[in-house]
Parts: structure tokens; C-alpha cells; sequence
């Protein structure tokens, strides 16, 4: 038993996304409001994962990890909820629309302190508390989720965080 | 003539030593199972697929349980899994069921937890009755799951060990991290005696099934070694091998058929993957969906004769759902470098109480020590709020590396009964139907003081151990909730067909050619993770089943 699993059992029906499944698993592909991320959409939400898992000398952050692409990808895929699609870009616009209450023509212009300002702000209202929610999963995957699935190239996070991944990896299977 | 000589509905714990054991005894066995047939070769440790995905479970929008919880009113509230976060009641849906997703820590129930009102009188708010067999009747069951699913372990005295038929396990230990030693050395400094526990995975390869390949990430992943005693590598491959057991998969069955007599006859079932339905006829019928499935193929499963469908002649099909509680506790230690995964130990020390506060002489229960999952991204989401607030930018990468890079954590599960509770049970909901149009199950989970109060006192135990043991930053949490990992109850055995649905062999009162041999005929849950008392009871069934053919 592992508590940490059943917690994860337990909370996994909300966060969701990317990912292409054991090979013996067929996934059903149905038609709906799966399109990508807008070139705004992706501006913002760049600027943003950028901000919350930062890039640093040694210790990767999103950029490092393709965060914004996984992030994409993970929008269209039918694991996904309907609600954590609308709530991530609604999220995004919002964030465009307080960095022109402070003068900016988006979020992406302002500078990382006032990112990161905006981001506080946001944060403190239901809205940007459950944006959180629904961000964090995918750019915590995108960070210390296997290769295969498109971040964390060639394990730097795992390397970074001294983590040790279990065998067989994805990759060896689908080789 | 019929199809086949038994019909088995859901490969798991329940499902498994049934087709093998009618198999092996020259019997025609058709499994049918839900989900698909993975084997070793499909299984990786990639936690995307495995845990954070719907790749081993059916997705909510497409097959919703219905959840009523009470309010703090006193009433109650329902809600479809599909709309609320973080509920699901789906374990694994696949050939050999969740047990190839379990961590594999087997607990034999004690004789008293099969006599718990004549043991421990009654308690209110909670239909406490014994279980119509005694310990003797399953002993020699526990012992064959020990050989044939393969359970390794080692017998050390302590005040609560198990009585057994044979000195010692068939299969040695697993090799253990080096902090079980240490828990070995400080359990009696704070009057606990910590022993191992036996874990149903084989140390060394046996047959077609290799060996534990050491290499973490057991709980919640299908073990691509196949030393995992799942139903599927242990025993429905074997019967399979006989050439008289047939397991179909993506086959879910909606309706077992009865007759003018009241006798089954053939179940209704439909492939999930193009809506096909098909039908399978036998002579015997066994029931092993995991109970709020079952209940919810009971329910369904109407008939001249059934008229509130199989089993249910008293309408107490569904009733008296079991779960586990007992919460939890962490505390963080250095890191220790060891790639060893395993630390396998428990305390029963507190499996009885004597206290006041709970009327005397209570039922306690058992507290299994683990390391944390090394999943990593959950790891990491469970740090990216402090104080309820969101943690991110630089302090969030910092809490990282020091919670995960720098430490080793150790946890402990409290195992406490989950009451039989007359407001825990199983119906069909009126409102919510799945992706074939069959209503859902609805599953009422209640609540009982008894819960807490009792996880409390093993929470303190676990604090002090890992206390003791150098442990910083502990935090133990207790609220009653259920691990919905573990289910049971729901189909009661009993020797009154007013106040049971099942006989003693665990044949439905109301008709005679169907069984139940999941954990449902379980009338309390012991305070242990009980499937290995699912496998042994399943071996048992299976025995007087073929008795009866
Ligand atoms: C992550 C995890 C860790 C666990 N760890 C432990 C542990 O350490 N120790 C322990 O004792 N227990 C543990 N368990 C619990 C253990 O897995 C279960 O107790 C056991 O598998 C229950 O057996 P079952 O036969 O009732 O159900 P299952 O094993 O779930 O099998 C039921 C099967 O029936 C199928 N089914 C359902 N409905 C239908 C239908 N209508 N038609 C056809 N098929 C159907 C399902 O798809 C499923 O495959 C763990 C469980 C999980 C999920």
C-alpha cells in the first residue's frame, strides 16, 4: 500500500493530459474543443510557467523542459476535462488582461518582478488559486515526467533532484 | 449443454484462484473480464501513464460512480465522480484486476476479527456481526496463497503473530533497506515490535514468473517482472495453461440470466470495444467484480424470479460496504542512499485496546512502515502549497531539493476496520448512467467517531516510532475517510438467509448456482489490508464449489 499512490488515485481524476499509452492501450479520440493553444494563449502561459518554475544555473526550470509545448499537447488530449482546458486559457487571459491594468501591452512584456507581481495578485483570487491547480500538474510533468513524453529531456530533472527512475522506461518498451 | 462448466465474472482477487483451482481440477472455465489483457512486456514505470492517466481505469466521463457523502447538517450530498476532483472508485480494469496494481502487503486477519461482537460486544451506530466460519476453516487457505500466489516473508515472535500450520514462508524474504534494521533496534525502546511484513512478491523466479527486480515503484504499477502475485501471473496464466480456462477480455458483463426456477443460466455480456453483445452459458456462475460492481451486476441482474435482482430476495444486496481507514503519518529523515525499495515492517502491538475512552477492551489495528512513493511528480505537487497558499518560483525549486534531493521519508498506514455501518452501501442511481446505458453504482460512504478515535491512538504509535528513530518534520493526518482501494462487504454470508445473502460457502441464498468470491461476502474487514483473506476465501469457495458440481 502506499499512501502516496492512493492519493494519487484519489486526486488523479482532475489533472490529466498528454501522453501516448501503454501500446496495448487504444485511446479513443473524440471530437471536441481540443484545439491548441493560440499564439497569445502561449505567450502568456509561457511567460507565466516561466516565472513559476524558474530557470537557474544547475537547476532547470520550464523553459528547460519544454513546459509551454507539454503544457499544448496536454490541452488536447482526451484525458483532459473540459473544465481544465476552459480554466487554463481562461487563466491565461486573465493574466494578459492585469498586466494591462499595469500598463503593459501583455504579460509576456513585463518585466520577471512584475510577473511575478501579477502572479501574487492573481493568486489571491479563487480564479487564480484554482489556475494554479489546474497549471502545476502539467508543468510539474513536463519537468519530472519521462523523456518519452516530451519534457525533461534526457532526464535533467531527474538528474538535478538526484531521482532514480524506475525500470523498464516507456522508451525501452517502445523501442 | 452449456458453454462452459463455470462462468467467472472479473479476474482479480476474487476471480483468479477460482478459474485456477476448477481449472486444474479438469472443469471448463470462462473468465470474463471487463478490461483488457496486459501483460508483462506492455507494463513500464512511467508514472504519466500508469498513475496520472486513465490508461488502467475506465474515464469518468465515460463510466461515473455516484458518490453521496453527509453534509454537516446531518443530510446528504451526491455527486457523479465525473464532475467532482479528486474521487474515483475505480481500482484497475484489466485482466487480473487490481491486484496487479497493489503494493502486495499481505496480513492475515486474526481469529478474534472473525468474531468481533462476541469478542468485543456491540458498538453503536454500526451492525457488528461474526463471520459464519472461524479461522480454522481459512487457515489452510492462507497457507495455500502462500505457495500458489506466492508470499514472501520471514516469522519473528511478537504479541500478535499469526498462528499458522507451517514453521515458516515458502519464499525467503525480500532484501530490505537498510532502515528496517534501524526500526528493529528502536521499536522496543518505545514498546512496539516491529516485524516484517510478508509481501505477496517472489524473492526469486518461479516457473514462467521471474524474480523482484528491486527496482521500486511497486504500488500502483503492474510489475513487469511478473514476481508480483497478481491473479493474473500467479494463477490465471497457470489455469490457462491447462487448456480448459478461457479468459475474454474487454467482455463486461451487464445481466446474469435466471430462469422460471430462479436458477442463472447465462451472462449477458458486452465487448467493449464495439458495443457487441454476447452471451455465455454454464452451469455455475461466480460473481468477483470487487463488491460495488458486483452489487451493481446483482442489482441489475433481475429475473422471473429475482424480481430486485440476483441474491436480493431480502433487498440487502449492496449493504454493509466495507472499506480500511485509519489515516496516516510521515517524518523525514537524511537521505539514505540505498536503492533498496523495501522496508516491509509492521506493528501490531496495538491491535487490541484497553482504554476508557472507548469502553474497555476495542479493536485496534495494524500500522505498516514504508518509504514514500518515489513517484516524483507527485512528489512534487504535494509541495507546491505551504500553509494552503501556492508555493512557486525559486522557494518552490529550493523546497524540492531539500524535501526530495536531501531526505528520506518514511511513512506508516494505519489499518483500522472500516465498521459495517448501516449507511455505507451500494445502490443503482436513478440519475447517472455509463457510456453502455446501464445505471451506475451509487456508493453512500458514512462516517463513524469510532474511525478517528481509533487511527488517533496508532497515529500516536507511529509519531513515537519515527520519533524515535530521528525522524523530523512529522506530520500525521486522521480524518475517517475511506481507502477506496480496499473495498469489501456489500454481499454478507451468513448462516440466516434473513440477515445474509450468501450461505457459508458463499452461494447466494436465493440461487443456488451463483457465487460471490470477491471480498463482498465479508461481514467486517479486519484491521489489516485484507486481500490476502480475499485470495484464501476465493481458494476455499472454490473448493466446496467443486464439491458441489
Ligand atoms: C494501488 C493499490 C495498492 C494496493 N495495495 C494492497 C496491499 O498492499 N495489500 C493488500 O492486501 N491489498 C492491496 N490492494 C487491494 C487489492 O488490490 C484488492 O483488495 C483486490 O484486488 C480486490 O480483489 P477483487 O477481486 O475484489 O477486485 P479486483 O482485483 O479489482 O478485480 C475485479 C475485476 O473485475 C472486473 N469487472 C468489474 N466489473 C465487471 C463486469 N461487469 N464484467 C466483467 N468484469 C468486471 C474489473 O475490471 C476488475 O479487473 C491495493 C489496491 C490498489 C489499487
Amino acid at each position: 500500500m502506499h499512501r502516496m499512490s492512493r492519493r494519487t488515485f484519489l486526486a488523479r481524476s482532475a489533472a490529466a493530459a498528454a501522453a501516448l499509452g501503454l501500446a496495448a492501450c487504444a485511446r479513443d479520440h473524440r471530437p471536441d474543443d481540443r484545439q491548441r493553444l493560440d499564439e497569445a494563449r502561449w505567450r502568456a502561459l509561457e511567460a507565466a510557467q516561466d516565472r513559476l518554475l524558474p530557470s537557474s544555473p544547475g537547476a532547470p526550470g520550464a523553459r528547460d523542459v519544454r513546459a509551454t509545448a507539454y503544457l499544448d499537447a496536454a490541452l488536447a488530449e482526451a484525458d483532459t476535462p473540459a473544465a481544465v482546458r476552459a480554466r487554463i486559457r481562461d487563466g491565461a487571459d486573465r493574466l494578459d488582461a492585469l498586466a494591462r491594468e499595469h500598463g503593459a501591452p501583455d504579460f509576456a512584456a513585463l518585466q520577471p518582478e512584475a510577473r511575478d507581481a501579477v502572479l501574487a495578485e492573481f493568486f489571491d483570487t479563487p480564479e487564480g488559486d484554482r489556475w494554479f491547480d489546474a497549471v502545476m500538474p502539467f508543468t510539474l510533468e513536463a519537468l519530472l515526467g519521462d523523456p518519452v513524453h516530451g519534457g525533461n529531456p534526457d532526464g535533467i530533472a531527474w538528474d538535478w533532484l538526484g531521482h532514480r527512475p524506475g525500470w523498464p522506461r516507456p522508451a525501452e518498451t517502445r523501442a | 449443454m452449456t458453454d462452459a462448466d463455470v462462468c467467472v465474472v472479473g479476474s482479480g482477487a476474487g476471480g483468479g484462484p477460482v478459474a485456477f483451482t476448477l481449472a486444474r481440477a479438469g472443469r471448463s472455465v470462462v473468465v470474463l473480464e471487463k478490461g483488457p489483457w496486459l501483460r508483462e512486456a506492455d507494463f513500464t514505470k512511467d508514472e504519466i501513464d500508469v498513475c496520472r492517466r486513465r490508461t488502467l481505469v475506465p474515464r469518468l466521463t465515460d463510466e461515473p460512480h455516484v458518490v453521496e457523502r453527509p453534509t454537516d447538517d446531518g443530510g446528504w450530498e451526491w455527486f457523479s465522480t465525473a464532475d467532482a476532483a479528486g474521487w474515483d472508485l475505480w481500482n484497475a480494469c484489466m485482466v487480473g484486476g487490481a491486484t496487479n496494481r497493489m503494493s502486495g502487503f499481505f496480513h492475515r486477519l486474526k481469529p478474534t476479527d472473525l468474531r468481533l461482537r462476541d469478542e468485543y460486544g456491540p458498538i453503536a451506530g454500526a451492525d457488528v456481526v461474526d463471520w459464519p466460519i472461524g479461522y480454522d476453516d481459512l487457515e489452510p487457505y492462507y497457507d495455500l496463497v502462500e505457495r500458489e500466489v506466492g508470499v514472501s516473508g520471514r516469522v519473528v515472535a511478537h504479541p500478535w503473530a499469526d498462528r499458522r500450520s507451517r514453521p515458516d514462508f515458502p519464499y525467503a524474504p525480500l532484501a530490505e533497506h537498510p532502515l528496517a534494521a534501524a526500526i528493529d533496534a528502536v521499536g522496543p525502546r518505545v514498546g512496539l515490535h516491529p516485524f516484517p511484513i510478508p509481501r505477496a512478491i517472489l524473492p526469486f523466479p518461479v516457473g514462467e514468473r521471474r524474480g523482484c527486480e528491486y527496482s521500486g515503484f511497486c504500488g500502483n504499477y503492474p510489475c513487469s517482472s511478473g514476481a508480483k502475485g497478481s491473479s493474473r501471473a500467479a494463477l490465471l496464466d497457470r489455469a490457462i495453461a491447462t487448456g480448459r480456462c478461457e479468459v475474454r477480455p474487454h467482455a463486461m458483463a451487464r445481466r446474469i440470466e435466471s430462469d422460471a426456477r430462479g436458477r442463472a443460466t447465462a451472462v449477458e455480456y458486452v465487448d467493449t470495444r464495439d458495443g457487441a453483445v454476447r452471451r455465455v452459458s454454464a452451469k455455475v456462475f461466480v460473481v468477483a467484480c470487487q463488491p460495488i460492481q458486483s452489487a451493481r451486476l446483482l442489482l441489475l441482474s433481475t429475473g422471473p424470479r429475482h424480481p430486485r435482482g440476483l441474491g436480493n430476495a431480502r433487498g440487502l444486496v449492496g449493504r454493509h460496504l466495507l472499506f480500511s481507514t485509519g489515516g496516516w503519518g510521515l517524518g523525514r529523515l537524511p537521505r539514505d542512499p540505498s536503492p533498496l525499495p523495501f522496508v516491509n515492517r509492521a506493528v501490531q502491538d496495538l491491535y487490541e485496546l484497553d482504554d476508557p475512552a472507548l469502553g474497555g477492551r476495542a479493536k485496534g489495528g495494524t500500522i505498516d512502515l514504508l518509504l514514500a512513493h518515489p513517484n516524483p511528480i507527485a512528489g512534487a505537487l504535494s509541495r507546491v502549497r505551504r500553509a494552503g497558499r501556492p508555493l512557486w518560483g525559486d522557494a518552490l525549486k529550493a523546497r524540492l531539493l531539500a524535501e526530495m534531493r536531501d531526505s528520506t521519508w518514511l511513512e506508516f498506514e494505519n489499518f483500522v476496520d472500516w465498521l459495517p455501518l448501516p449507511d455505507t452501501h451500494v445502490t443503482l442511481s436513478p440519475h447517472v448512467r455509463d457510456r453502455f446505458g446501464l445505471p451506475v453504482a451509487r456508493v453512500r460512504i458514512g462516517r463513524h467517531p469510532r474511525h478517528v478515535e481509533t487511527g488517533e491512538r496508532l497515529a500516536a504509535a507511529g509519531r513515537r516510532l519515527l520519533e524515535a528513530l530521528g525522524a523530523v518534520d512529522v506530520v500525521t493526518r486522521v480524518r475517517g475517510l475511506p481507502a477506496t482501494n480496499l473495498v469489501a462487504g456489500g454481499c454478507r454470508f451468513g448462516r440466516d438467509p434473513a440477515t445474509s445473502v450468501l450461505d457459508p460457502d458463499c452461494r447466494a441464498h436465493d440461487c443456488e448456482n451463483l457465487y460471490v468470491t470477491d471480498g463482498g461476502c465479508m461481514p467486517t474487514g479486519g484491521s489489516v489490508p485484507y486481500t490476502w483473506t480475499i485470495y484464501a476465501n476465493a481458494f476455499r469457495v472454490a473448493d466446496r464449489l467443486l464439491a458441489a458440481l
